[in-house]
């Protein structure tokens, strides 16, 4: 007898459509969530809880992940990598392990993916050494979940005409536009005189109150903040609270799931949980949806060894871990004097809200025709204690501190505002990039971390480079000064996805395109794991899309089941 | 808005009660030499820098390791003082600090020291004054940067959401 029809493990946005749609349809669910439940009321602008602190993710000595890096090449030519803990290096690749995963912290920058985005071996060719298929679905396929999204979970925006728009099914988005900064005036000047399309960015924001979500309060600061209001459209505010208000779904947080359990024929029969208390907990239930982010998705399911399963679960032909994905691109900026600009530059609060994706697709003498991506604008983050704290370093490395200190800091904060960019572009699946399981480090419940190699392709950089001119060349016009931009083949860490790609081919794929697992038909995957590319822009709107999708697949496989009570 | 500061940054965390006492004194005086009071804005004591420092390694959440390293980092220091001029650190004059904390800041180890106080120096200079720090908004309003809000209350303060984590 199962306890649930529906196990769901993590509570991010790749859970929560999951929770949301089967709770409503009246299915009993259980959200599995390692981390504790905050909520509107525990999150306030504090930079030490938000960013300097160990408090929405786990503290690295607890549980950390083994990264490995490229450290040159031998004498026969052959990639070295060097492996380091991240208790050691301070590399985090925590994003926000409580209810609601890392959607809290988000920005909510929001794009669709485009057709193209779907087929992208088909319309641009193999490219050597990358691993780069056409997707088992179209964007026909998504699209009106696309569209659920922005109603659900409350995208607001203004549609406008641009050479790559991808195809609507609905007129204009359902929420007017957050309220805008100065800046947005001066970057839409620059880019018309440059013949540019400026995009009014999508955001995943309310402008106005929706049922218990209180419209934003522009705080100006919003990215890597939980949100006060509840207007951000995070997992836990936008979907999670009203399938728990159904009755029907009960969120266990503090539940950390260290295995999956496999019958004789491989299937399901159960998930075995710590709880907040220490005591080891099994849950029964007809579909077990596995959402921890991509690296700990393929982590569990390696871990999840059984008589079918021996390499771990779905990792019959050993994809599991495989082909993982960040956000290739870079970033840069440039200021904006007060004594050139004016004082309404200060202005905190309203967004920026301007990307540019004129160059999503190239047509260049030098890259021929290639993909491309997204540019974004926006203002320096806020945080005020890490602005301070890279000023201590003068231009050759050296400490600088007294009043030579002070001068430096009290010069920039106050004489200028800066406008930072950032560039998404496609981070090409390679055989290079992948977790596995480490063998020597372990976590606070002896399991073995993730072990993530963290190679990129070439190619991601000349893409990253071609954009990042191009806006620069978009702050030179509007007449920045100081202008910057790097771009580098260091992974972000809150940029993942991949890992379970799915497809068609059970030996190249994990799973099928339903994401559910090749060969266990009560396995689904539901974060961004199951991208075999990642697209150029932020990959939430789709994980939720996607999620929207599959919990369609589940309620059709649900029904016509015995009910569980 | 710095008027709708939590109350608790009204209570006093004077930094006179600990500065009776080693290391705490001797990290004081390193605290003033590296962010003095020179009339631009508030130095380490109008910051209560030291108190700050001495709540962040007490607290619950502070590596061992860490805590340890910035402690014994006080006799290095005097060490070094003792080899260039013959006195503990706090008896220097301005000329003479300088010279030591260069000579720290010349290896690793002694540049991370340095590094790690800034850190919370500018800890204590802008965050909530909820953490001690930064009273009435100090080191915002000279910054002039402008805090987001809500603030945290004390029972909402990073060391209490911790403990909903472990």
């Amino acid at each position: 007898m199962n306890d649930f029809d529906v196990c769901i493990i993590g509570s991010g946005a790749g859970a929560s459509p999951v929770a949301y749609e089967l709770a409503r349809a009246g299915y009993d669910v259980v959200v599995l969530e390692k981390g504790p439940w905050f909520t509107e009321q525990d999150f306030y602008k504090d930079e030490l809880a938000c960013c300097r602190r160990s408090v929405y993710t786990p503290n690295l000595r607890d549980e950390q992940h083994v990264i490995e890096d490229y450290a040159g090449q031998d004498e026969a030519g052959n990639y070295r990598w060097a492996a380091e803990a991240t208790s050691e290096s301070g590399w985090d690749f925590w994003n926000g392990n409580c209810v609601g995963g890392s959607s809290n912290f988000m920005s909510g920058y929001f794009y669709r993916l485009k057709p193209k985005d779907f087929r992208l071996l088909s319309e641009f060719g193999p490219i050597k050494d990358a691993n780069v298929v056409d997707w088992p679905i179209a964007y026909e396929d998504l699209e009106p979940y696309y569209t659920k999204v922005e109603q659900v979970v409350g995208i607001s925006g203004v549609v406008t005409p641009h050479p790559f728009a991808e195809p609507r099914s609905t007129k204009g988005f359902p929420y007017p536009p957050t309220r805008e900064h100065p800046m947005s005036k001066l970057i839409d000047k620059a880019c018309r005189s440059m013949q540019l399309h400026p995009l009014p960015t999508p955001r995943a924001i309310l402008p106005h109150a929706v049922g218990q979500r209180r419209a934003c309060e522009y705080s100006g600061f919003c990215g890597s903040y939980g949100c006060s209001s509840g207007a951000k459209g995070s997992a836990r505010a936008a979907l999670l609270n009203q399938a728990v208000a159904t009755g029907k779904c009960i969120i266990r947080a503090g539940a950390k799931v260290n295995q999956l359990m496999t019958d004789a024929k491989g299937r399901i029969s159960g998930v075995k949980y710590v709880d907040a208390k220490g005591r080891t907990k099994t849950v029964k239930a007809s579909i077990y949806v596995v959402a921890c982010q991509a690296i700990e998705t393929a982590r569990l399911l390696l871990l999840s060894t059984g008589p079918k399963h021996p390499k771990g679960l779905a990792n019959h032909y050993e994809q599991v871990g495989k082909n993982l994905l960040f956000s290739a691109g870079g970033s840069g900026y440039g200021e904006f004097p007060y004594a050139r600009f004016g004082d309404e530059l200060k202005l905190r609060g309203p967004f920026v809200n301007r990307g540019l994706q004129d160059w999503y697709f190239i047509e260049d003498r030098k890259l021929g025709q290639a993909k491309g991506g997204t540019i974004d604008f926006l203002l320096r983050h806020p945080n005020a204690i890490s602005r301070a704290n890279s000023v201590k370093w003068d231009d050759d490395g050296n400490l600088v501190w007294g009043s030579a200190l002070k001068q430096k800091l009290k010069q920039t904060f106050t004489e200028a505002q800066s406008l930072r960019f950032e560039v998404f572009n496609d981070w090409l699946p390679t055989a290079d990039c992948f977790v596995s399981l480490d063998n020597t480090i372990k976590d606070k419940w002896h399991m073995p971390v993730a072990k993530i190699r963290v190679g990129y392709h070439d190619h991601d950089l000349v893409v990253g480079e071609y954009l990042t001119e191009k806006a620069k060349a978009v702050l030179k016009q509007m007449g920045a000064e100081n202008i910057s931009g790097s771009v580098s083949g260091s992974p972000p860490p809150n940029l993942v996805a991949g890992g379970c790609r799915f497809g068609d081919d059970p030996r190249t794929s994990v799973l099928d395109k339903d994401c559910r697992a090749h060969g266990v038909d009560n396995l689904f995957v539901t974060d961004g794991s199951f991208m075999p590319t990642g697209g150029s822009v932020p990959y939430t709107w789709t994980i939720y899309a996607n999620a929207f999708r599959v919990a369609d697949v589940i309620r059709t496989q649900l029904q016509g089941r015995e009910k569980v009570l | 808005m710095l008027a709708a500061l939590p109350a608790c940054a009204k209570e006093n965390h004077n930094d006179a009660s600990i500065l009776q006492d080693e290391p705490w004194q001797s990290l004081a005086v390193v605290q003033q030499h590296l962010f003095p009071q020179d009339g631009n804005g508030p130095g380490a004591q109008d910051i209560r820098a030291t108190s700050y420092l001495k709540s962040v390694l007490d607290a619950a959440d502070m590596d061992a390791e860490e805590r340890d390293f910035m402690l014994n980092g006080v006799d290095w220091l005097n060490g070094v003082a003792q080899q260039l001029s013959g006195k503990a650190f706090k008896r220097l004059d301005a000329t003479q600090a300088e010279q030591v904390l260069q000579r720290i800041a010349s290896s690793e180890a002694g540049e991370n020291w340095l590094a790690t106080l800034l850190l919370y120096i500018f800890e204590a200079l802008l965050s909530s004054p909820v953490y001690g720090g930064n009273p009435d908004g100090t080191g915002w309003r000279w910054l002039e940067h402008q805090p987001g809000f809500p603030l945290p209350p004390k029972d909402k303060a990073y060391f209490a959401l911790l403990k909903a984590r472990t």
